[in-house]
Parts: structure tokens; C-alpha cells; sequence
């Protein structure tokens, strides 16, 4: 007398169909979606005030290091303070209402609350000075930061990412005076340069964790 | 299971973060001097959620990790980024700066150098350009940056316990000021504890100036009052007494502990361990002798040393100037028929004869010294010997004191309690101290103030003084205001405010200032006038002042070698009379400043609560510390309590029987016990203060002892004494090592096996390596909190300890060598982790969270731990900690500030350990690299504990480098590497210490 | 002659008596399935379930609170937590050493212990891997320790032996697992023919995968059991040889040694053997099965105890005499330690439950007396637990630097978590014997007098087709 139907002796060979496809299906889901790159890439959150890169870094040209000051002499790119900005909207365009917070912030001391962009780990200790030293220029982390007007996070900012780079971090290299130009392309002969220099980022744990 | 250390209750208030782009202070930090001072503040942003990650981010990563699989993956919390507003000009975000200062040190200045992150100073180090600290610090000035933040400090005044605010104390100062100036000030007291603040001096003197009528009483439980008394009485004037024991090469200590607890130890640590170092340029060696009731830090160095009760001093110093008067014809004048005849049972011959042989040999390069628990008339006595020894004015040096009225300590206290308790007090003013709690017991202080109209008390903790007093006042901490200070050494600081105070508060000299009525009374303005009074003038000096830390000239007038009123002398010492002697009935008790809480003014400190005793290795309590003799006497084991009494009064205290200590004398440190330090320090160790009185404030004999049948639990770090023979902290003696000067290899040989594998080439760039000299080590133990300070290492309370399961990175072992344990002799030996060039714990971590550097470090990435411990197990040293439970859980914020932003903060169930201060080599390879140097230079990087070591017995550098210091240390035949059969080629290397006995000496 | 026919002449009996036919084993086996459990299970599965609670418990309060909770400290810094896990997985090992190695040397009495060797084994070695995965600090991040890509672009560290154990026991577990499985299809059938109710002619059906004992069905099921058995044999002593490394790779004194992994493989089939027999006289007794488990079963196994325990008293003073040999003063230090320190009194319990105790089965008398071979096997299941505690916790608690010596006490939620896996091992073992066959019917029917016709002694696997379907048909 039967229990099963005949048709159960396909089982075997559907469930192992089944597993194969699902299984696939979820290994790369979790392998996309949830990687950094996905994940992190193109944060570009709502600021206090609309300030663009697009125009200042963009169509004035001004230079990185004009409001992050200090990025060859310490670990962290400071945020400038609004005195910097007063500098200029002082005089100009010193009634737009667009900067009203900032005209707030200068009367009463209270800073301007920046909503963070780029952001490691806090167990990882990233030093802007020594990879501007090294000759890494903004571009390879920030991306087109002249040509958004919201800034947006570029790039994964996760180990794998930075280890590919402290590997070999020669494509990534440039000369020091063109750290903070965004559209430099290495003549042939810097090319050739660049590609001899030796130079690798630390690859072991204190060099970033400690 | 829960983690005493951490008790304190988060304060309410915004919460603070520090990995932010830019750096915020408290708010508070917008006050009163914020112009003056030189450090700016800032508010402080505030994002719940991601100080929370902060605190615990490997939790929070973690569980997100566990969510999903991987990290980071989760939209993250919002987090904002708070740039000054208007930000000053040599502010660097992320780029500490560092300002010079003081600190006061039981009457001595200690020169400090503060590191402060945008405004938030985390970590104190010594002031190399400081006669008194050398660049180096003790272990009280290294958890002064905890006391800073103890968030259980005095957050406002008080009126008769109601919260009040400065403005209604100004006013009630003013009605109050109005009313003592028509009676010039009578029944207004001032009670001070001694100084050595010109600026407080100054305003002493104004106040007395202003008011005739007022009188100001000093007091202080530890004092130098009979050294300045014995020097009126040699001298015929109060003077500071400075030693220099870099020029003696015979050292004798009558109950001295000058390594640790006496004024200028950091000083005299540095200059004895100078006049011992092997490889210096003069190659010889100093020899101390030791005669002391308790096994201090000083005894434990010793070459020789003698266990006498604290009376017996008296009679030992007699008997070595009779004995040097007639074998030796040292010339005493005077003092001579009054040293004559002195009894010497329990005194070996030998410890006369051959020391007196010895510091007569020595003349001009020898060095007597008392403590300050001896009676005036011994100090005299040494004044004499050192005279006649032809060392006044060599070894030791007299100065002008700067606040003779030291001397009256406990007159002083006791006239003011006569008159509070006649009523004569109407007006009493309390600057600093606990006078309620550790004044002499028979005063009974804490009634007597009852008796007192309005009593101000001034102090940092609402303490047991505070809450019987109509006002209680915050005091400022000495990194929060502007002061002065002048060492011995007539060298003059400016203190400067890294911060303004984080609750308010004020300083001694401004309310000393408000009562002279100063109209400027802001310290900032009263240390100027002091300084210009002193003849800085002008902006450009008063910067150099504030940026060197010291002035350029020097303010004591030296007095050099004094002439001695023989007849004084001998006057005091016949008054000396021979206690009887002691036996099982009739006990000594000695009271001795404890090396951590001192006089209990730092018992709120975690750090120093936990951090293990140097001798007893004990935490988070003290103890009767009796003689193995004496306990088997008495019938006493470790853990019995036992109740002292004498004339009604009595103290409950577990017994600890102690190698070493003198026979029939109890030693009691004080400090402990307190009832209103705060919350981690109620309750903790034992009150020994109720024993204590005016008439004999420092040792007495005739004390009772009872046992009280139960027992107290005790947590110790290390539990055992003996190296069981094995060749660890290895020794040797001066001849021994003169004829095998390899010693320590030949006892712990480095067996070189061919490799099985092929091994990692450490011969390019800098390979980092740290070397201890055991010779110069005393044991203080201001590494282990320098330690603690710089790397975030966790407190986790007594029992967590009991559980073995201190979080030190850094540990200081002290083995006990010899087969009597009444007259042991002590081999200290830091140990931190080796750093193996073959380490095993790196083989057997599953995860490979910790590996090697290519420069030689052992590398630990707490965010790959996952926590299986097999590194802990595998390691020789055990110098890995694990993160039993959660450390760092609920830390208050003022306590995060603390925090040091360039280490990670540990979350439970990672492991740690020392990193060789990785951050610091980072930090200098940083500045490198931006200059465009690939390597580093030698002394570029400094160890924490390298940094703060008073004997300079830690280097650490580039053992690449043939010029470094460090390396020198290795090439030096005394260098060894513990356990180095093991094969693990540890980079931390040792010096084997040398003892230098005399050879006349038996035993 | 057959290779499995008793030879009078040496004193052989058959393994079970005359009176037991194959319709007897399945009615008798299969019983035990079908009927209500008596009471004596039930007041088992009650205590074990009791048992398991505690352990949910304990092990939550732990990953809330962190290893604190524990009595680990430093220097112990580990203790129960690696014993217990040493001592279940030394368990584990009965099993697949009867199963696999008894199966390939044709010992026939193998066959009405083997299924409940299996079982205890796979219960034991779930027992074991609870513990590796608890006692990290951070159990969520575990999965760092198997090689999976990450955005970290890290591997696990292979050069370490807590890797080697999570593949070895990993890999032992699905072996033994799959074997266990292989060997239950025909029982599995059995049950399913014989099933009344239609749950459970579904249940088993399933699991017997349709098995109908067709010739066909024969060969492939011997071939597969075969492939598995010569599989797995190797696994018998890479296991615990690989779990010994966890010590001997180490540079502790009295961990770094070269004899651990024979000693520990001896040590595992010694307490394996222990424990079989304990349960087994256990469920003889309940379900009164005294024809299938017969004497001659339990004194062929008292005799394996005998014999690996004298092994692993070798090792005890084998270890002694290289320490003293070695003249290393820190390995010298650790033995004398261990048996005069302050854990002297575990070492000598060791001892004498696993040294001492089984020297009474040189006597034939004790050796089949059920009380006493009751009691020495439950004294040798304690004896191996303090044997893995005495090498951990004795090692660790004063190594190389007495500054660091220490002393480890447990908590409740070390007793907690013991005491928890023992309920979880009860717990799974009870439903093992309620509702599967704990004796391998068919194999022991093969090994029924008469089974083995001579003339087909050369190639006697052929003759057992014939008894599986026999087995069938009688449903």
C-alpha cells in the first residue's frame, strides 16, 4: 500500500534545484545590499545651510585648504568656523536669507550643527595629514566634491577599500601642489614617475586601529 | 558580578563626545576667565545615540554585525559636526597643545606639563625644565587629571547645607567684612594648610595687615613641621632643607621614605637612582643603609636595612654620632656628653660600627637623613652629624623657608580648637583640609566647630568637614585656576587654568584675597601683582613665565652650610626621653602618610584606590601592617580584624602581617576609611586618625591589641612572594657583578635554535624595543597610572581585583628574596607585554586579532577580538586583560573627558593590552611624514610610563638605531630577556639590578 | 568457517541466546516505540527538561552580562568552559569508534550497541560545540572565525588550533550524523511497516526514505555504510588528536607536550565507553532488552575500559617522568603542583576513578556485575571531567611568573551551564529512545545464530538482504 504519492520521488531533485537557486539568490543579495558600497555610498544628508561646493570649489575655484585649513597639519579636516565664512558674506551677499543661520551663528556664538558626511568607524584612526603628505589627493576619497551641490559620500570608506589602496597606492598619487586639484591628470612622464615611487600604506592593525 | 569601580551615577546634562571634527568642552566652560586663560573652551554638541557608540561602540557595531552580517551596514544615526564659531588663532583640531604648570606636593612644587585636546586636558606629565620633577612625575600628579574631572566633586557653594550661590556668599562676605574691620578682625580665624604659594603668603599678610585683630592658624595631618622646628633649633631660623643625593655615595635613612612620601620625591628618586646607575659616566655605586619601622619604598631599595620601631630611631641616631664622636673623632662640640650612654639593645653592633666606618670614609659624599615623623631634636642631630661630616653645603643645602609657620602644625591646630571650644572664635575660615576628620582625635575639631559663630569651609568634595560647617565653598582644582608656586629650590611657577572650573568654584587665594579685601581678588589679577612684586615685568616675561613654567631666576635665598648651636642641639636631645622597650603588650602603632591616598585627600580617586599598594600589593583598602614575629605573638593571620586601643580611643582594622615590619610596631598608613570622600571612596580600607593625637601625632607606644574574631576580605593583585628560584627580576651583588659582569644571561640563558620557519626581518625602519633597569627601578608605581591614563584602561573595582581580574596593562611585580621573612630583601619588576618577536599568543588567535607589526610591535585590534582568551592563556608574561564584563558601562561624562581620543575605548569580552603606546609612535610618525622623514629620530617617541619614571628606569625607542638610547641599554652586559628559554624573544628587555652591600656588614 | 561463528573451543558463546529469532528483535525493539513510555522515561525526561531550563538560563544571563559571570579570570583564563567542552567531545567519541571501527573489524557484538553509541555520540558532540560557541567574549561576532568574505578583507588565522577544532569537530559532527542516519533507513522502514496510525506511517516513511529492501536497495545502502564507516574511522582519532592541540601547540608547562594526542584519543574512547554503558545498563534495565544487550555485550566493553584506562594511567605517570626527565624547572613545578598544590584533591580524584577504579575488571566476577560496573563507569565519567580540569585549570592557575598565580573558583552559572548540558544531553537522549529504534534491529538480526548460513561464510554481507527483507515482510 502506498503513503506517498509517485510524485515525491522527484523530491530529492527539486529540493536540491530549490536550495541551489535560493541559496545563490541570498548570498548575493546580502553580497550587494549590504555591502558599504551600497550602503554608504551617496549619503548626501539635508544641511543647516545650503552651502555648494558646486559653487565655491566649482565656479569660484577657491581652494580646498581656504575653509579646511588645516588638513597638512593635523588628523582631522576642520569644519571652518564661521568666522571664516563671515570673512566673505560680511560683504557679500550679507542679507541673503539662505544665511540667515550663519548671520545667527556669528551674533551668538552658538556653532553652525553640520550633519556629518564622511565617516569611519570609531575605532578607526584616520589621519588627513599624512595621506595629503604622501601625495593622496582629496578627489580619490571625497569624489567630485566641485561638482555637488549637496555633498555626497563617494566611496565605501570600508577596510576592504582602504586596504586595496594601502596596497597599492601608486594610481592614487599625484604631485604635492596638485593634492587639492580635482581634475588633475598626470602628464606622461609624472605617470612614469608616480608608478616607480615605493611607497605603501601600513597594512597591519595598529596602523589604523590602536 | 557588577563592577564596583564604575559606581559613580551618570550626571545629569548634556552628554559629551571628543572623535567629533572639532573639540567641546562643558558648557560651563563659558565663564568667568575664559579671556584670561590661555586654553579657549567651547560648548559641547550633543547626539545621544552616537556618544552611546562612542561609549560602546564595539556593542552597538556588534549587534549590528549580528543583525546583519555586516558592519556598518545599517543607515547610521545622524551626527553633527560643531565648528567654532569664532575660533581662536592656534587652535589645531585634533592637535593637542600643551601647557606648563604645578602642582602642590606635601609642601614641594611639582612642575607639570598638561596635554589639552580644544580646550579638554586629558593627560599631566612632568616639566623637564622643573628643578623638582625633571620632566618626570609621581603617581598622585598622574591621577590629578582624574581628580579633575571626579564628577562627585563640590558643585556649589552651600549655606548651612542649602545650595547657595557665590553671589550670596560675596554679599554675606561683605556685610561680614564691614562688621570685623571695626573690630580689626578679632575673633576671625583663618585655618590654612602650609603652603609654599608666594601669592598666599602674600595675601596672609595682607589679611593681617587688614586686620590685626585676625589670626591664621596652618595644619596640615602630614607636615614638615619638625624639620623646620629642629632647624630653628640648629640654625636659630626656620629653614628648607634640600638635599642633593646625586653627589652622596654613602646615603644613611632614619626612617625615611625619601623615594616616596617625603617633599621633593621625585627629585631625590631621580638623584639616588643618578648615583647608581652603572653605565653612567662615573661608574661607582651609592649605598643606602635604611633604619625604619615600616617597609617603605626607600627601605626597599636599600642596600642594608635595620627594622626598629619609630621610638628607637632616636636612640639609634645617638648611638651611630657616639660611635663616629669615638671611633672616628668626628667633631660634635657640644652635642657630644648628650649623645653619650645611649642604650643599644636590639641595635647589631655592626650597624654601628661598620656604617659609622662608612659615612666617616665618606665625609663630604655622605648623606644623613630623617623623616618626618622623627622628633625635632633627630632631625637636629642630622643637621650636626651631616656638619660635622662635612656634607652641609655638598649633600645638603639649607633655603630660606618660604611659610615658617609649618613649624606650629599641630600648636597651631591645637591653640585654634582651645580657643573654638572657649568660644573665642566667632568667625572661622577653612582653606582646604578635612580638619573634622584628621585633626588630632583629643581636639575633638568637629564639636569645637559647634562652638564657632560662622564657619567657611573651602574644599573640593562637600566632606566631613563641609557638612559641619555654615559655608561650604568649591574649592577650584589646581588645573582650573590661576596660583603660584615656589619650590625649596627658590625656582617660582605660575599655575595656569587649562580650563575654567567645571562647577565653579574658587582657590584659596581669591577667598584669602576677598577677605584681605583686595579689590582685585580674581587669582588671575592677585598672581600678576605677586609677579610683577617679584620683578617680572612686562607682557613678554609674564609669557615666558607661563611658557617655560619656571622662572629664570631663582627666589630662596640659599643659605648653603649653616653653622650649628652645638648647645640647642644637645638641649633638645637630653630632653629626649628613652621610651621602655616594646613588647607583645606593649605594641607601637606608626602612623605614615599612605603612598596612595597620602593624607585621605585623594580617596575619592578610582585609580588610586585600585592601584595595588607598591608593598602590599593591596587594593581598594589599607591595613595594620604587623611583622610575621609579632603576628605569631599575637596570634594573628592576614584577614583577622583587630581592635588598637589606646587611652579609650580604638581603631577596627584588618591585620596584614607584613615582611620586614619592625618587630612590636604596627603600621598604620592613613587616608583610608574616609565616610564623605564620595561615592568609590566611603567606606574603603580603615580610619586610623582616631588613634591619633596632638601629644604624640606621629607613633606611640602602650597600644592594646585585640582580636575581634571575624575576618575581612582583602584584594590583592599579586598573591604570591617568592620567585620560587626562578631567574626573573635576576640580582647580583657589586663584587659578584664585577667578576661575572654577563650575570643575568648566565642565569636566564637565551637558548639560539635554528629556526624551524623561515623569520621575519626585523633589520629595516624603526624597530620599536623598551628596556627596564632593575637597578634603578624603586617600585613607586607611577607607571602603572600613567598607564592607565594615557591607554583608557578601565577601573573595575575590589571584588573584580579579588577575581583576578585587573585591567593594569602595566604592572610593577615585587618578589620578596630570602629565607627570613622578617628581614627580606624586595626585587621590584615592571612588566608590561614583552612584545615577542615570536609572540605565542599571535599563533593561537583564531581571528588574528592581534599580529605582528613590521616594526616589531604586537599588535591588538580590539574590533577583530572576538574574545576566546586563548592569547591570555598562551602568554608567558600574563600581561593580557580581558574584558570580563562591561568597565567602561554608564562613565560620567566630566569622567569621559578624560578620555584619551587617540585610544580606543574597550568594550566586555575583548582583550587588551600594552601597546608600546602605539598612538604615540603614530602621532610622531604623522609629524614625520608630514616634514618628509621616513623614520623617526630617537626620543621622537616616549612611552607613558617611560615618560613619567622619577629614576628614568624605563627607555624605549629604535633598537635599529646603534645610537638610541634604548639600544645602548642592550649592548650593556647586565641586559637580559625574561623567560628567554621560552623562545619568545620578547623586545622588552631588563638590566639585572645590583645590590651594593657593605662587606662589613654581616648578615 | 564464518569469521563471526563462535569458537567453542576458546570458550565462545553466540551473542545472543538460542530462543531469539528476527520477529523477536523487531516485536522487541520496536516496542518499546509503539507503547506508552513507562514511568521510569518519563521521570528522565522530566529532570533532563528540568536540566535544559537551567542551562537556557544560565547561558542567556552569560551573554548578557559577559564572561564575568563566569569564575574565568586571569591567569584561568579558561576553565569549565574548555573542560566541559574537552569532556562532552571525549564523549563523542564511543560512537563512531564502535560504529566505524568495530564495523570495519567485523565485530559482530558491535551490533545491539552501535545505534545507541551513535546517538549518545551526536548528543554528546551537540553538547560539546554549545561551549567553543559561548565562551567567546563576543558570541555575535563568532562568525568571524570561519572563512567567509567580508568587507573587512580578512581571513581567519589558520596558523591557530581553535580553527583546526572548528573544522575537525564540525566535520566529525556531520560524519557521524550522516552515519547514524545511513544505519537507521532499514529500522526506519521496519517501524514504518509495522506503524498502525497513519502520523505515523508518514513520519517514518519519510525517514525511511522508501526504502523497501530490495536487493538493489541492499547493495547501495551496505556501499554507502562502508564508504561512511571507512570515513569516519580516521575521524576517531583526528578529533581529539586536533582538540589535544589546542594544549599541546601551546608553550604552558604541562600543556606543551608531545604525548596529548594519543593520550587524549585514549582518554575519549575511554570515557566513551563509560558512558555507553552507563546509559545502557540504564535502558536494559527499563526496557528489560537483557536478551539483546546481553552480559557478553557489557564485559566486551568493561574490557575496553580496562584497557584504555591502564593507557591513560600510563599517560598520567608518562607525563610525570618526561617533566622530571626534561629538567625544566617550570614543567617539573606544574606536575609536583598538580599533585600536592592546591588542586591536588581534583588530581587525585582523577586518579582514582580513572586508574584506579577500572583494575576491578581483571576480575571476571566484577567485570560482569551490573552494580559494580554501574558504579565504575559513572566513576570514570567524573574521573575524565576532573582529568580535563586538572590538565586546564591546574596548568593555568601558576604558570611561569608566580607574580601572576591566582587561584579559579566557579559561579552558579558555571554550575549553571554544566549541569545545563547534561540536561540538554538527557533531554535529547530520552526522545532518542522514545521514539527511534535504540538497537539496530537488522544488524542484530545478521547477527542471529543461523544468519550465516557456512556456505555463504566467504561473502556473508550477500546473506543479510535476505534477513532485511525477511524483516519487512513479517510487518
Amino acid at each position: 500500500m502506498q503513503i506517498f504519492p509517485r510524485s515525491l520521488n522527484y523530491l530529492p531533485l527539486v529540493a536540491a534545484l530549490g536550495v541551489a537557486v535560493l541559496g545563490g539568490g541570498v548570498t548575493t543579495g546580502i553580497w550587494y545590499y549590504f555591502s558599504p558600497k551600497n550602503t554608504q555610498v551617496g549619503y548626501a544628508p539635508e544641511q543647516p545651510i545650503h552651502y555648494s561646493h558646486k559653487l565655491h570649489a566649482g565656479e569660484l575655484g577657491m581652494d580646498c585648504r581656504y575653509c579646511h585649513a588645516n588638513i597638512e597639519r593635523s588628523q582631522e579636516a576642520m569644519i571652518p568656523p564661521t568666522q571664516a565664512c563671515m570673512g566673505c558674506h560680511a560683504v557679500v551677499k550679507k542679507d541673503s536669507p539662505k544665511l540667515a543661520a550663519l548671520r545667527d551663528s556669528w551674533k551668538t556664538g552658538k556653532p553652525v550643527e553640520w550633519v556629518r558626511v564622511h565617516r569611519v568607524a570609531d575605532y578607526v584612526f584616520f589621519d588627513h595629514s599624512v595621506h595629503l603628505a604622501a601625495g593622496v589627493g582629496c578627489v580619490s576619497c571625497h569624489g567630485r566634491i566641485d561638482q555637488m551641490d549637496v555633498v555626497r559620500q563617494d566611496q565605501p570608506l570600508n577596510m576592504v577599500w582602504c586596504l586595496e589602496c594601502h596596497r597599492n597606492p601608486n594610481p592614487n598619487l599625484r604631485p604635492k601642489d596638485q593634492i587639492t586639484n580635482m581634475t588633475w591628470k598626470p602628464s606622461a612622464e609624472e605617470a612614469t614617475q608616480l608608478a616607480e615611487v615605493k611607497l605603501r600604506g601600513p597594512q597591519h592593525c595598529s596602523g589604523c586601529h590602536r | 558580578m557588577s563592577t564596583a569601580g564604575n559606581k559613580q551615577e551618570t550626571s545629569s546634562g548634556k552628554r559629551l563626545f571628543w572623535r567629533s571634527l572639532e573639540q567641546k568642552a562643558d558648557p560651563q566652560a563659558q565663564h568667568e576667565e575664559a579671556k584670561a586663560s590661555d586654553v579657549v573652551k567651547q560648548t559641547i554638541s550633543h547626539d545621544e545615540l552616537f556618544t552611546l557608540r562612542r561609549r560602546n561602540f564595539l556593542g552597538l557595531s556588534g549587534a549590528m554585525a549580528a543583525l546583519v552580517g555586516v558592519e556598518g551596514c545599517v543607515r547610521r544615526p545622524v551626527e553633527n559636526i560643531m565648528p567654532y564659531a569664532d575660533m581662536p588663532e592656534y587652535i589645531n583640531p585634533g592637535v593637542p597643545l600643551h601647557y606648563a604648570t604645578a602642582t602642590q606636593r606635601n609642601g614641594e612644587a611639582l612642575g607639570l606639563v598638561v596635554t589639552t585636546f580644544e580646550g579638554r586636558p586629558t593627560k599631566i606629565e612632568g616639566n623637564p625644565d622643573h628643578p623638582t620633577s625633571l620632566g618626570a612625575t609621581d603617581l598622585l600628579a598622574q591621577a590629578g587629571i582624574l581628580e579633575l574631572y571626579d564628577p562627585e566633586r563640590s558643585h556649589a557653594p552651600t549655606h548651612k547645607g542649602v545650595a547657595a550661590s557665590f553671589a550670596d556668599f560675596d554679599a554675606f562676605v561683605a556685610t561680614k567684612l564691614a562688621e570685623l574691620q571695626k573690630n580689626g578682625g578679632s575673633g576671625l580665624r583663618v585655618l590654612a594648610q602650609p603652603t609654599n604659594s608666594p601669592t598666599f603668603v602674600r595675601m596672609r599678610a595682607a589679611l593681617l595687615a587688614k586686620l590685626p585683630q585676625a589670626r591664621v592658624h596652618t595644619y596640615a595631618p602630614v607636615s614638615q613641621s619638625q624639620v623646620l622646628e629642629s632647624t630653628r633649633i640648629a640654625f636659630g631660623q626656620p629653614t628648607s632643607v634640600l638635599h642633593d643625593f646625586s653627589q652622596a655615595k654613602v646615603v644613611v635613612a632614619l626612617d625615611s621614605d625619601f623615594m616616596m612620601t617625603e617633599p621633593g620625591s621625585v627629585r631625590s628618586a631621580r638623584q639616588f637612582a643618578s648615583a647608581r646607575d652603572m653605565e653612567s659616566a662615573s661608574g661607582t655605586m651609592n649605598r643606602l643603609y635604611a633604619v625604619e619601622p615600616l617597609f617603605s619604598v626607600t627601605g626597599s631599595n636599600a642596600d642594608h636595612r635595620l627594622r626598629l620601631p619609630a621610638q628607637d630611631i632616636a636612640r639609634y641616631a645617638r648611638a651611630l654620632a657616639a660611635e663616629l664622636i669615638s671611633a672616628h673623632g668626628v667633631q660634635l662640640g657640644a652635642i657630644a656628653p648628650a649623645v653619650q650612654g645611649v642604650a643599644t639593645d636590639g641595635i647589631p653592633e655592626h650597624w654601628l660600627k661598620a656604617v659609622a666606618s662608612d659615612l666617616a670614609a665618606n665625609t663630604g659624599r655622605s648623606l644623613v637623613v630623617a623623616g618626618a615623623r622623627q622628633p625635632a631634636a633627630v632631625h637636629a642631630l642630622v643637621h650636626a652629624l651631616n656638619r660635622a661630616l662635612g656634607n652641609a653645603g655638598k649633600t645638603v643645602t639649607y633655603g630660606e623657608a618660604l611659610d615658617p609657620t609649618e613649624a606650629d602644625n599641630f600648636a597651631s591646630i591645637a591653640a585654634l580648637a582651645s580657643d573654638m571650644a572657649a568660644g573665642k572664635v566667632d568667625t572661622l575660615v577653612i582653606l582646604g583640609g578635612n580638619p573634622a576628620h584628621d585633626a588630632p582625635a583629643d581636639l575633638h575639631f568637629g564639636d569645637a566647630l559647634a562652638k564657632v559663630g560662622t564657619s567657611i569651609h573651602v574644599s573640593s568634595h562637600d566632606e566631613e568637614t563641609a557638612a559641619l560647617t555654615t559655608w561650604h565653598l568649591p574649592r577650584a582644582h589646581e588645573l582650573e585656576t590661576w596660583g603660584d608656586l615656589q619650590a625649596s629650590t627658590g625656582h617660582y611657577t605660575v599655575q595656569q587654568p587649562m580650563l575654567a572650573p567645571l562647577w565653579g568654584g574658587r582657590s584659596d587665594i581669591e577667598v584669602l584675597g576677598q577677605l584681605a579685601g583686595e579689590p582685585a581678588w580674581r587669582g588671575h589679577d592677585l598672581v600678576q601683582a605677586t609677579v610683577t612684586g617679584r620683578g617680572i615685568n612686562g607682557e613678554l616675561a609674564w609669557r615666558q613665565l607661563l611658557h617655560k613654567g619656571v622662572a629664570e631666576q631663582t627666589f630662596a635665598r640659599v643659605l648653603g652650610a649653616l653653622e650649628v648651636r652645638d648647645g640647642e642641639v644637645a638641649g633638645a636631645l637630653r630632653k629626649l626621653t628613652d621610651a621602655p622597650a616594646l613588647s607583645a603588650s606593649n605594641l607601637e602603632v606608626v602612623f605614615a602618610a599612605d603612598a596612595k591616598m597620602f593624607d585621605g585627600r585623594y580617596a575619592n580617586s578610582t585609580w588610586l584606590l585600585e592601584l595595588p599598594d607598591p608593598q602590599t600589593r593591596i587594593t581598594w583598602d589599607n591595613a595594620a601592617l604587623i611583622g610575621p614575629s609579632t603576628a605569631k605573638e599575637l596570634g594573628l593571620k592576614s584577614g583577622d580584624m583587630v581592635r588598637l586601643s589606646k587611652d579609650g580611643a580604638s581603631v577596627d582594622i584588618v591585620t596584614w602581617v607584613q615582611p620586614g615590619q619592625a618587630p612590636n610596631s604596627i603600621g598604620l598608613t592613613l587616608g583610608w576609611g574616609r565616610k564623605k570622600a564620595g561615592s568609590n571612596g566611603n567606606g574603603h580600607g580603615f580610619d586610623v586618625y582616631p588613634l591619633r593625637t596632638t601629644a604624640a601625632p606621629h607613633f606611640t607606644a602602650g597600644v592594646a591589641v585585640q582580636k575581634l574574631g571575624v575576618t575581612y576580605p582583602l584584594s590583592q593583585v599579586q598573591e604570591h612572594d617568592s620567585m620560587e628560584g626562578r631567574p626573573l627580576a635576576i640580582d647580583a651583588t657589586l663584587s659578584e657583578y664585577k667578576e661575572k659582569p654577563n650575570f643575568p644571561e648566565f642565569k636566564s640563558p637565551d637558548p639560539q635554535f635554528a629556526p624551524l620557519w623561515k623569520m621575519q626581518d626585523y633589520s629595516k625602519g624603526n624597530q620599536w624595543g623598551m628596556n627596564v633597569d632593575l637597578n634603578t627601578c624603586n617600585g613607586c608605581n607611577a607607571c602603572v597610572i600613567a598607564c592607565q591614563a594615557e591607554n583608557n584602561v578601565p577601573v573595575v573595582g575590589k571584588e573584580q581585583v579579588a577575581r583576578g581580574r585587573s585591567m593594569h596593562w602595566f604592572r610593577i611585580d615585587r618578589y620578596y628574596v630570602g629565607d627570613n621573612e622578617d628581614t627580606p630583601e624586595v626585587a621590584f619588576q615592571p612588566v608590561g607585554c614583552q612584545h615577542c618577536e615570536e609572540a605565542p599568543c599571535e599563533n593561537v588567535c583564531p581571528v588574528a586579532a592581534t599580529s605582528h607589526s613590521p616594526e616589531g610591535l604586537n599588535d591588538i585590534a580590539y574590533n577583530r577580538c572576538i574574545g576566546t582568551r586563548y592569547c591570555m592563556n598562551n602568554c608567558p608574561y600574563k600581561v593580557r586583560r580581558f574584558n570580563f564584563l562591561n568597565f567602561n558601562q554608564d562613565i560620567p561624562e566630566t569622567l569621559q573627558m578624560q578620555k584619551n581620543p587617540n585610544v580606543t575605548v574597550r568594550f566586555r569580552g575583548v582583550v587588551e593590552k600594552c601597546t608600546y603606546c602605539v598612538q604615540r609612535i603614530q602621532k610622531a610618525k604623522s609629524t614625520a611624514k608630514q616634514e618628509g622623514r621616513h623614520w623617526l629620530r630617537d626620543g621622537e617617541v616616549v612611552s607613558a610610563c617611560q615618560q613619567v619614571c622619577p629614576t628614568q628606569a624605563i627607555t624605549f625607542g629604535d633598537i635599529n638605531n646603534p645610537k638610541s638610547v634604548v639600544s645602548t641599554k642592550r649592548r650593556t652586559d647586565r641586559n637580559y630577556a625574561l623567560l628567554a628559554e621560552v623562545g619568545a624573544r620578547p623586545r622588552t628587555r631588563f638590566l639585572g639590578k645590583i645590590r651594593n652591600p657593605n662587606p662589613e656588614m654581616k648578615s | 568457517m564464518s569469521a563471526d561463528s563462535p569458537i567453542a573451543e576458546i570458550g565462545e558463546t553466540p551473542l545472543v541466546p538460542a530462543h531469539v529469532t528476527a520477529a523477536f528483535v523487531s516485536d522487541e525493539v520496536s516496542r518499546v516505540t509503539e507503547q506508552k513510555a513507562p514511568v521510569g522515561w518519563w521521570m528522565v525526561f522530566g529532570v533532563a527538561l528540568m536540566f535544559l531550563g537551567v542551562l537556557l538560563v544560565s547561558v542567556g544571563y552569560l551573554v548578557w552580562n559577559g564572561i564575568g559571570s563566569w569564575g574565568n579570570n586571569s591567569p584561568a583564563a579558561w576553565a569549565w568552559d574548555i573542560t566541559n567542552f574537552v569532556w562532552w567531545i571525549g564523549i563523542g567519541h564511543a560512537g563512531t569508534l564502535i560504529s566505524a571501527v568495530l564495523f570495519l573489524f567485523r565485530q559482530k557484538w558491535r551490533t545491539s550497541v552501535n545505534r545507541f553509541a551513535e546517538a549518545m555520540t551526536i548528543f554528546a558532540v551537540i553538547c560539546a560545540l554549545l561551549y567553543p560557541t559561548i565562551h567567546v567574549g563576543r558570541i555575535w561576532f563568532l562568525y568571524w572565525a570561519l572563512p567567509i568574505p567580508n568587507q573587512m578583507g580578512m581571513w581567519p588565522n589558520f596558523k591557530s588550533p581553535l580553527l583546526w577544532d572548528v573544522f575537525a569537530v564540525s566535520t566529525y559532527f556531520t560524519v557521524s550524523l550522516l552515519f547514524w542516519f545511513v544505519g537507521l533507513i532499514p529500522d526506519f522502514a521496519t517501524l514504518r511497516d509495522r506503524a498502525k496510525n497513519v502520523v505515523r506511517k508518514k513520519v517514518y516513511g519519510a525517514l525511511a526514505l522508501g526504502w523497501r529492501g530490495s536487493n538493489r536497495h541492499w547493495r547501495h545502502y551496505e556501499r554507502a555504510y562502508l564508504i561512511l564507516a571507512a570515513l569516519s574511522t580516521p575521524l576517531v582519532l583526528s578529533v581529539h588528536s586536533v582538540v589535544s592541540f589546542d594544549f599541546a601547540t601551546s608553550v604552558m608547562p604541562g600543556w606543551h607536550t608531545t604525548i596529548f594526542p594519543p593520550y587524549f584519543v585514549a582518554g575519549a574512547v575511554f570515557s566513551g565507553f563509560a558512558m555507553v554503558s552507563t546509559l545502557m545498563i540504564i535502558c536494559r534495565q527499563v526496557y528489560g532488552l537483557k536478551d539483546i544487550m546481553t552480559m557478553k555485550h557489557l564485559e566486551l566493553m568493561n574490557k575496553i575500559m580496562l584497557v584504555t584506562g591502564s593507557l591513560v594511567g600510563y599517560a598520567y605517570s608518562m607525563e610525570f617522568f618526561i617533566a622530571w626527565y626534561s629538567g625544566n624547572e617550570y614543567e617539573r613545578y606544574v606536575f609536583i603542583n598538580r599533585a600536592t598544590g592546591p588542586y591536588a584533591w581534583a588530581y587525585w580524584t582523577m586518579v582514582t576513578c580513572n586508574v584506579v577504579s577500572p583494575q576491578l575488571f581483571w576480575w571476571k566476577r566484577l567485570r560482569t556485575s551490573i552494580p559494580v560496573m554501574f558504579a565504575v563507569s559513572i566513576l570514570i565519567n567524573i574521573g575524565m571531567w576532573f582529568e580535563r580540569f586538572v590538565i586546564i585549570v591546574t596548568t593555568l592557575h601558576r604558570d611561569y611568573l608566580p607574580s601572576s598565580w591566582g587561584m579559579f573558583h566557579p559561579t552558579l552559572v558555571d554550575i549553571g551551564c554544566y549541569t545545563g548540558s547534561l540536561g540538554l544531553f538527557f533531554t535529547l537522549f530520552s526522545l532518542f529512545i522514545r521514539w527511534l529504534p535504540m538497537i539496530a534491529m537488522f544488524e542484530v538480526k545478521a547477527a542471529l545464530p543461523g544468519a550465516q548460513p557456512s556456505h555463504h561464510a566467504a561473502h556473508d554481507e550477500h546473506a543479510e538482504p535476505a534477513h532485511g527483507a525477511l524483516a519487512v515482510k513479517e510487518a
